[in-house]
């Protein structure tokens, strides 16, 4: 009996638990806006080319900055902080399987929940663009668009997954997390963008894409150094929710006993 | 001590409310029943004893393991929490085949063990439907079925009669009687005397995060029977049933307290329990909830912990 035999089970339940009701209704209605930008784009009549670099800046614009931040946010902060809440943590607490493997079960199981909604949200824009005879994505701007979306569900479903364990305000410190701090310090020159996860994906498409209405981001990191810092992040950050986990009182607080 | 459950001078606390305050009591083999009202702290220690909680002071082992332990251990225990939630959107059955998957049974086999234990709590016809839609009853069976499934040697059962109807009960009584002469250690809470009464003499009454007393049932009893117990029953059919209940001759007094719900005073409380499964099965009565206030214990939790304090 290896480890993935228990974690695999936690991960299927983790992506159904996700992913049903009102949660994958919203996520998918959040995960459609950029479509919906797109073909109202069509709608207008705007020339091909418009649209083929509408769909790709909308990626940079608003599914890497918000849907992708909003979607991993309720992911990430539901897998321990829901179950903690309405006390079921207890059935998987209460049995034999050490605790770290459950972290990397519900980690594993907000990827998977993360990329089957943001996969489509990134690429269905570029879908509609190519059905409006805009042509086909090249392939490395394809590429690029997949990789930053499963890396940045990577690191941004590690550092929620961490916060829902850690505070009952989760939502509310994700939101200063997503919006503020990786918000305001991209604004900021220096080297403080470097401290955002959010740099390294811009960094990634625009390094992949040369030329293309993604590329301009300036960067000082080459891709591979990017991708190496996001997992980074993602390993780190699920190696102390791990820790965190293992020594965690799960019962949600009360004041009668 | 060697108990099953050894408690020395356990305390816990959340932020300035004390759970358990210096708890000390064992637990021995076969069945105990944990008594108190809400808030006495008997699911501050399930939780302890489940490893969700760690004390603040003091020992508290469970089959001679640290509560506060993770591995293997675990499977040796059953635990069924007290809140009703689960993962309503599994069936029954994939509830139970979840953690017994978790706990590391291969597929196959964690399926067996599942419909084994789904049979054991009489719940092998409900269980491809999803948990939500279960009843109060079936819930609870459900819920002890995934903690029996792995076949521990040491249940915890926190307030499993909880709301559930008369036949009900009957059942998960009759359950854990055959749980507890097969072997199996069981430890259960209630703040109703008379259902652990019929299951076991050994009694460990808490109060206030502390034990009051272990064993010692027949005082407890003529404390309680002293006093009229008050039953709440919930049925489509209040008039009804009131009238079937005005002929018992230990009933006291009966209050309609809402459009589907009767308080029902009653001076032979054990005899009351034993009666009402009858009630249901020979003259059709339908009771689809019973609870019984803490009020009834409360007077006498409180003459106990003035004599102990």
């Amino acid at each position: 009996m290896n480890g993935m035999d228990r974690v695999l089970p936690i991960a299927g339940a983790s992506v159904r638990a996700s992913l049903r009701g009102v949660r994958l209704i919203g996520l998918a209605a959040l995960g459609s806006i950029p479509t919906l930008v797109v073909l109202a784009i069509v709608a207008a009549r705007s020339p091909a080319s418009s649209v083929h670099d509408a769909a790709q800046l909308l990626f940079v614009s608003l599914t890497l900055p918000i849907v992708m931040t909003l979607v991993t946010l309720v992911l990430g902060v539901a897998q321990f902080r829901g179950e903690i809440e309405d006390d079921t943590l207890a059935y998987l607490t209460s049995r034999s399987v050490p605790r770290a493997l459950v972290a990397v079960g519900k980690y594993l199981g907000c990827v998977a929940a993360g990329c089957v909604i943001l996969l489509p949200t990134a690429m269905l824009p570029l879908a509609v663009a190519d059905a409006a005879g805009a042509g086909p994505p090249s392939s490395e701007a394809t590429i690029a668009i997949a990789s930053a979306v499963v890396l940045g569900v990577l690191a941004y479903s590690a550092i929620f997954l961490l916060l829902g364990l850690l505070s009952s305000s989760a939502l509310i410190l994700g939101l200063i997390f997503g919006f503020l701090w990786e918000g305001l310090l991209q604004l900021l020159s220096g080297t403080l963008p470097r401290l955002t996860v959010a740099y390294y994906l811009h960094s990634l498409v625009s390094l992949e894409t040369p030329g293309g209405p993604m590329s301009g981001y300036t960067t000082v990191f080459s891709s591979g150094e990017a991708v190496a810092v996001l997992l980074g992040v993602a390993l780190g950050m699920l190696l102390m929710t791990a820790a965190v986990f293992r020594y965690a009182e799960t019962a949600p607080h009360r004041s009668s006993a | 001590m060697t108990g099953v459950v050894d408690a020395q001078g356990v305390t816990k606390r959340y932020g300035e409310v004390l759970g358990l305050n210096g708890f000390s009591a064992s637990f021995g083999a076969g069945i105990t029943g944990l008594i108190g009202p809400n808030g006495a702290g008997k699911s501050t220690l399930f939780r302890l004893l489940a490893g969700q909680l760690r004390p603040d002071a003091g020992s508290l082992t469970v089959l001679g393991e640290p509560s506060w332990s993770e591995g293997t251990f675990r499977r040796r225990v059953g635990y069924c929490p007290e809140q009703p939630s689960m993962y309503d959107w599994m069936t029954g059955e994939e509830f139970v085949t979840y953690l017994l998957r978790v706990d590391g049974y291969p597929k196959s086999e964690a399926k067996r063990r599942a419909a084994e234990a789904i049979e054991i709590v009489g719940l092998t016809e409900a269980k491809a439907r999803r948990v939500r839609v279960y009843s109060k009853g079936m819930r609870q069976r459900i819920k002890i079925a995934q903690g029996i499934a792995h076949k521990p040697q040491l249940l915890l059962l926190d307030e499993p009669l909880n709301g559930v109807d008369p036949v009900g009960r009957a059942r998960l009584i009759a359950l854990f009687a055959e749980l507890g002469s097969s072997g199996h250690h069981l430890i259960v809470s209630s703040h109703v005397l008379y259902e652990v009464e019929r299951l076991t003499d050994q009694i460990v009454m808490i109060s206030n995060g502390r034990a009051l007393a272990q064993g010692d049932l027949h005082r407890i009893r003529d404390l309680i029977d002293a006093r009229p117990h008050t039953i709440e029953l919930t049925t489509p059919d209040p008039r009804g049933l009131a009238k079937l209940l005005s002929g018992w001759e230990h009933v006291v007094g009966i209050e309609f307290v809402g459009p589907d719900r009767l308080t029902v005073r009653s001076r032979l409380p054990d005899a009351f329990y034993r009666g009402l499964p009858e009630l249901v099965v020979s003259q059709g009565a339908e009771i689809t909830a019973v609870h019984s206030s803490d009020d009834n214990l409360d007077a006498v939790f409180r003459y106990l912990s003035e004599g102990i304090g």
